[in-house]
């Protein structure tokens, strides 16, 4: 079973390679009749039987009409079909745990004609895998080519972080009558990551990065919010006046200004070594819940715009702000572990 | 037919049960079983009813919830022990309808899943294609491919909820005509086989005459304008007075009743085991033709004394019997069209057997006892055959006998009641009458029935032809006399002569009696110049939909394949298989034809981009995303004048139509077509100098 | 279609702002298309001069407010304050109540100023203690900001960019136009300009905008710009439908500008930037590539193979 699996994924991989955009055509298009195609056939060979033993030229013609219909359906079928046009969209960040929409746009610029009818997405499911590993579960959609709104989207449960092993997308429509399935396996660019999933956790920021003696730096706490007040100060001309404390003023305590706790623009790392896991967990959940905590930490330093630098035993990434460095940072702890 | 549903099953949320679909299929189903209401039972029709109305209910909102399927399934239970009990004496083809047509009525109640639908549009386009079985004419046709249509419009709407329903109408059309000329092609070429298997079929669906008369039920059929059958002649059309159509020969009398028979039954049965089939002797001229019967689902066919197939296929299928009759080997199930000869001089010279001489002097001892002491006595003054029947004929021409379809009844001893007090009565009365006194007078004789006359159509260009209509039933008796042989004699004719030769409706002029259940019937109202006109156009468009479309068989299709090969030998045949399989390829690549030339610009696009290329070729490549104008201006920079200026009108031109607001110039001189011949021009210029411009300048 | 008196607008802003006709132009277009305009560039490009030329010329009542990280939103809306002789609140409005206002340096004030006058902005009224006052009619914001990554400013947000119709910078003037400004009398200019037209005929001017032809094509030609941004991977910030209408808009009162009943590609193309820039963010947070964005857009799409 599964080496006929693979040699068919072989053949599809052949077949429909992957692309970021698809203009359906004839070959990625797979066309069979539908199981009612099949009651269709057999309702015209009733017909036949019937017209034939009752010497009835009506009743064969209606099923001579009806098998020229399920003929010409089958063009009509292709070229509905072959109307689609499929771009993979942006994914938005997921985590552990989230549902990734994997977002699709069809027929989103207004060249090509729209088709017709229902049409049905989900991830190409292989029956040896959904066996093994239930937790990946996956759910269809179904869209009508005449009322959607853009993009499609599919969506995905991710219960493990790193690479999403993403299978093909079948796509899949019985346009105009239902007797045929016209239907493609696409395979889109297979760049989602999952990153862990964040653990609210205080921010705890190493100095600098540490030596392999594990001689522990000064490490910073800090309050979460950095726009918060944090005490009164003596007014001094030149201070913004929305900053004087009034309530202060009319309680007869002279001009004083409210300070906020202000932006901590020193540098730091973060580590995984000083990260502390909850107690009570096995290895494997202790790391998992590590990892968890860094990405919260990463994911809030990089809102504060701050630099930082990630410490993971063997990837260290330099500190540094922005979204990109973000990226990376999460991306190396999606990815720990796995090389 | 019911099952617990699976949540698996349940339609999506887009196709609620609401579904405009179900709605379609639910109007069709009262629609097609409407036309069968001859065949399905008031109670299914009531079922049917309920249906459609909990289908309409539940699409208008008004109430949200289907049956239960407890309560389907006790509907189901009833429904089944209900057929059983009203189909205890009918045909297992209408208990087929009926079952058909009950199972989707229930399954509309209750259809939620894709699955019910599929299984509903499959039911109904079979029960479309037994509709055909009970009605063959041009209207039910009609009926039926609408109905057809309609079905696939169904299906359409299943697979695209949200398209308005003209585009679903569109679809569907366009998808039929493309499949029109194919199914018609695999009608003409497919082979027409002969029936697999006996099929079933009813007593109530007989038609016609039946094979016993009780004075009386003729009259019955009187009252029918449906067609019987139809005559198309090669040669001369008979005189109508000889126009006498033998269908049934009944020769066993009981004093009510004429039947065929049972020995001579017997006797065929016999023949036709041993397959020796009776052959009667034929001499003298003969008149052929063709003749296309009305499925009666009877055996019987018809045909003028005395006829012989024409031809081999006829010959196989019909087998003679020796009293004369043509008997078909099929119960004529649809319409069927046989040709045959007939020598009208040879009934007189026709053997006379033992048990014919039997058979035809059987008279019952009881009864009619005026009858018996007439004929007596008046057997006593004739001792000659010819002088007696004379004298009988006589009785009917002297005594005041009426010819009339309203008799009144005669219960005991009729043909005494008929003869000696009522005096009035039409063909069935006067033939058995006359039939019994012969015999009575030691004369063999038998009650013929059949049709007499016809309605004569001729058209310039086609062979005349005669429709016999159900009205024009008849009975007449046939005597046996040592000198002249078998004799044909209609007492009716001597009452009624304008029977005869004008046919019923002339002779039934006074007392209004024609077709007097059916005040609307258009044969009732042929004196009006144009109703007439009318009636015959559609008899016209009726004979050729029975003979081209109804009619067609395997030899006509032989003939057809004649036509096109010259000589039909397996080659050639294989050939033209192959002629037609590339042909309907061919018709499949016409229809495939529009997605590609779909993909293909229009015109203003197409010349625009002409332009340009004329422009790559030359070196000046537009980058793709630069709009037209501006590159205009670019290539007014770029080019002399003389290039330039036919492309900035090419450019003005093609932004006219493009861009600016079509309503403003369609009234204006300069509409599109207009344009797009000036660009053509404009292109023509602008070719024209840039191939100058190329050599020039080195 | 006739002569329409704001080309003579243009030639004449053109007159005190030298040698930015295209500018001048698009900050026209702004107005024709009853959108607020942000103008973004280092001090002293001129921005102030070119809101102020604008008044003027159309003749619309301007007042100018400059933000600083102190002004509160009563400031610039207005105040209610007790009348002791009446015995009530009586609303005094603020610099805001005006048909153009000049929003100098807006990304100093404070997060909550700015959305103040946004909220203004997108409303037309203003909301003070439970009364509703409407600002007068039209009414245009002309923000000036300078670039983001200047010390001691708050940025607006993307939603508020939103709000503003166009984006334009002003940017250094040619040589040749610059001398032409030192010769010239400064000052003087200021007393030249006239109203070129009456406040009703303008208004006419933004409704006959309104009424230019964008057939199909051209509509697919937008669309097509506007899904581009949203399917391309190099747009993180793609353009919302309000921008689609801003497009749409924005590209009618260029073609009016140039004297013409129906649009054309080339009125998308040219102020599209203006239009799309500020709306746009890049994918990768590299902003060496920011400056090209709407090109980017520009170069994907080709206008008549739609």
């Amino acid at each position: 079973m599964s080496i006929i699996q693979k040699q068919l994924n072989k053949w599809l991989d052949k077949r429909i390679p992957t692309a970021n955009q698809y203009q359906l055509n004839h070959k990625s298009i797979f066309i069979f009749p539908s199981k009612f195609g099949a009651l269709f056939i057999g309702l015209c060979g009733l017909l036949f039987l019937l017209g034939t033993n009752y010497q009835n030229n009506l009743m064969l013609l209606l099923c001579y009409f009806l098998v020229s219909i399920f003929l010409v359906s089958l063009l009509a079928s292709y070229i509905n079909f072959a109307k689609i046009h499929l771009q993979m969209g942006k994914t938005s960040e997921v985590f552990v745990g989230d549902n990734l929409h994997f977002p699709m746009w069809l027929n989103a610029d207004q060249k090509t004609l729209q088709p017709n009818g229902l049409i049905n997405f989900k991830f190409k499911s292989e029956k040896i895998k959904i066996n093994i590993d239930k937790s990946l579960s996956s759910n269809g959609n179904q869209i009508d080519g005449n009322n959607f709104t853009n993009p499609v989207t599919l969506n995905l449960l991710c219960p493990k972080r790193g690479k999403v092993n993403l299978s093909r997308v079948s796509v899949e429509c019985f346009y105009p009558l239902g007797l045929y399935r016209c239907w493609t396996h696409l395979s889109f660019p297979n760049n989602i990551i999952v990153f862990p999933k964040p653990i609210p956790c205080d921010i705890t920021l190493a100095e600098k990065s540490l030596n392999e003696s594990g001689e522990s730096g000064k490490t910073c706490q800090q309050s979460l919010g950095q726009d918060d007040f944090s005490h009164l100060k003596s007014y001094q001309l030149g201070e913004p006046l929305n900053h004087v404390a009034w309530k202060q003023l009319a309680k007869g305590r002279g001009m004083v200004s409210k300070q906020f706790a202000s932006e901590d623009s020193q540098i730091g790392w973060l580590s995984l070594k000083h990260t502390a896991a909850s107690v009570g967990l096995s290895q494997a959940e202790m790391l998992e819940s590590k990892l968890g905590k860094l990405c919260y930490q990463v994911a809030e330093l990089s809102r504060k715009n701050r630099v930082f630098g990630l410490d993971l035993g063997k990837t260290k990434i330099a500190p540094s702000s922005g979204m990109e460095h973000r990226q990376s940072c999460l991306t190396a702890l999606a990815t720990y572990g796995d090389d | 037919m019911i099952k617990a549903l699976r949540p698996t099953e349940q339609l999506t949320t887009k196709h609620s049960v609401k579904s405009i679909t179900l709605l379609i299929l639910a109007i069709e189903l009262v629609l097609v079983s409407l036309s069968l209401y001859e065949s399905v039972f008031t109670w299914v029709m009531l079922i049917i009813g309920c249906s459609g109305v909990i289908r309409v209910i539940i699409y208008s909102q008004y109430y949200k919830h289907l049956p239960t399927i407890r309560t389907l399934n006790l509907l189901a239970v009833l429904s089944i022990l209900g057929l059983i009990y009203s189909s205890f004496n009918e045909s297992l083809l209408l208990i087929m309808v009926n079952l058909l047509v009950l199972a989707c009525a229930l399954k509309l109640m209750q259809a939620r899943s894709q699955r019910d639908v599929y299984q509903l549009v499959s039911s109904l386009f079979f029960v479309i294609g037994c509709g055909f079985i009970f009605n063959q004419s041009i209207g039910f046709y009609i009926f039926y491919t609408l109905m057809s249509l309609i079905l696939l419009i169904s299906l359409a709407c299943f697979q695209a909820p949200s398209l308005p329903i003209q585009r679903q109408c569109k679809t569907v059309l366009k998808l039929s005509l493309q499949a029109l000329p194919i199914s018609i092609l695999l009608f003409l070429v497919l082979p027409h086989l002969p029936p697999l298997w006996q099929v079933p079929t009813s007593k109530s669906f007989e038609t016609g005459l039946a094979d016993n008369i009780t004075p009386g039920d003729i009259a019955q059929l009187s009252q029918s304008s449906d067609l019987a059958f139809r005559a198309t002649f090669q040669g001369p059309v008979p005189n109508p007075k000889d126009r006498y159509w033998r269908a049934i020969v009944m020769e066993d009398f009981d004093g009510k009743t004429w039947r065929t028979a049972p020995l001579r039954k017997k006797i065929q049965e016999q023949l036709k085991r041993q397959n020796k089939e009776f052959s009667p002797a034929v001499t003298g001229s003969y008149t052929e033709y063709d003749i296309m019967v009305e499925p009666t689902h009877q055996n019987w066919l018809f045909a003028l004394d005395i006829a012989t197939p024409n031809n081999s296929k006829s010959a196989n299928e019909i087998w003679q019997s020796s009293n004369y009759q043509l008997i078909s080997n099929q119960t004529l199930l649809s319409k069927y069209e046989y040709s045959v000869r007939s020598y009208p001089q040879a009934l007189a010279h026709q053997r006379f057997t033992q048990i014919d001489q039997r058979l035809n002097l059987d008279v019952p001892e009881s009864g009619n006892k005026k009858t018996q002491s007439w004929v007596a006595f008046q057997r006593k003054l004739k001792p000659s055959d010819d002088e007696f029947i004379q004298a009988v004929l006589r009785y009917f021409t002297q005594q005041p006998f009426v010819y009339t379809l309203r008799p009144k009844l005669m219960l005991s001893d009729p043909i005494d009641t008929f003869l000696f007090e009522n005096q009035a009565g039409f063909c069935s009365h006067y033939a058995s009458a006359f039939a019994y006194m012969l015999r009575l007078g030691n004369v063999p004789a038998r009650v013929v029935t059949g049709y007499q006359g016809g309605e004569l159509v001729k058209e310039n260009n086609q062979a005349p032809y005669l429709s016999i209509y159900q009205y024009d039933a008849h009975a007449w008796v046939e005597a046996w006399t040592e000198q002249r042989g078998w004799q044909r004699f209609d007492p009716t004719a001597l009452v009624a002569p304008d029977r005869i030769e004008f046919g019923l409706q002339q002779a039934m002029q006074d007392e209004g009696s024609f077709l007097a259940d059916s005040p609307f019937s258009l044969a009732r109202m042929s004196n009006v110049a144009w109703l007439n006109n009318f009636r015959l156009f559609l008899a016209d468009l009726d004979y050729d939909w029975s003979r081209f479309v109804l009619g067609f068989d395997d030899t006509k299709q032989k003939d057809l394949f004649k036509l096109i090969l010259g000589k039909v030998t397996p080659d050639r045949l294989s050939l033209l298989g192959l002629g037609i399989i590339s042909l309907v390829a061919l018709l499949l690549c016409l229809f495939f034809l529009p997605h590609w030339l779909k993909n293909r610009m229009d015109t203003t696009q197409r010349l625009y981009f002409k332009a340009l290329d004329v422009f790559e070729s030359a070196g000046t490549i537009r980058p793709n995303w630069q709009a037209p104008l501006s590159f205009s201006e670019d290539i007014q920079q770029q080019y002399p004048a003389t290039i330039s200026n036919p492309f900035t009108q090419i450019t003005q031109l093609y932004l006219r139509i493009q861009y600016q607001d079509t309503n403003k110039h369609k009234h204006s001189v300069l509409n599109t077509k207009r344009t797009h011949k000036l660009m053509r021009n404009h292109l023509q210029k602008l070719k024209k100098e840039i191939i100058k411009n190329n050599k020039s300048p080195l | 279609m006739n002569e329409n008196p704001l080309s003579n607008a243009t030639n004449t802003i053109s007159q005190v702002l030298i040698g930015k006709p295209k500018q001048v132009k698009l900050a026209l277009t702004c107005l024709i298309a009853d959108g607020h305009l942000l103008i973004e560039d280092l001090p002293g490009m001129g921005k102030t001069t070119l809101s102020h030329t604008l008044a003027m010329v159309l003749g619309l009542q301007y007042s100018r407010i400059q933000f600083t990280s102190d002004l509160l939103p009563a400031d610039m809306l207005g105040i209610n304050i007790f009348d002791n002789k009446e015995q009530e609140f009586r609303f005094h409005p603020g610099p805001v109540f005006s048909q153009l206002v000049l929003a100098d340096e807006i990304n100093r004030a404070s997060p909550k100023t700015q959305s103040a006058l946004l909220e203004a902005m997108e409303e037309g009224q203003v909301s003070l203690d439970g009364k509703t006052h409407l600002l007068p009619k039209p009414f245009f914001v002309i923000g000036t900001q300078n670039p983001q990554h200047q010390s001691g400013t708050y940025p607006l947000p993307e939603s508020q960019l939103d709000r503003f119709l166009m984006r334009i910078q002003l940017g250094y003037p040619n040589k040749e136009a610059e001398k032409s400004m030192l010769t010239a009398q400064i000052g003087d200019n200021k007393t030249i300009i006239k109203p070129v037209m009456p406040l009703n005929h303008f208004i006419q001017a933004q409704e006959s905008a309104t009424k230019i032809h964008a057939s199909d094509e051209l509509l697919n030609y937008i669309l097509a710009l506007v899904t581009h941004s949203r399917e391309s991977n190099q747009f993180a910030n793609p353009l919302s439908p309000r921008a689609t209408k801003a497009l749409l808009s924005a590209a009618k009162a260029w073609a009016y500008l140039n004297n013409r009943d129906y649009l054309i590609p080339e009125d998308v193309q040219a102020v599209l930037p203006s239009v799309a820039e500020h709306r746009l963010r890049s994918a990768s947070s590299d902003f060496s590539t920011q400056g090209s964005l709407s090109q980017i857009l520009l170069e994907a799409i080709d206008p008549i193979a739609l």
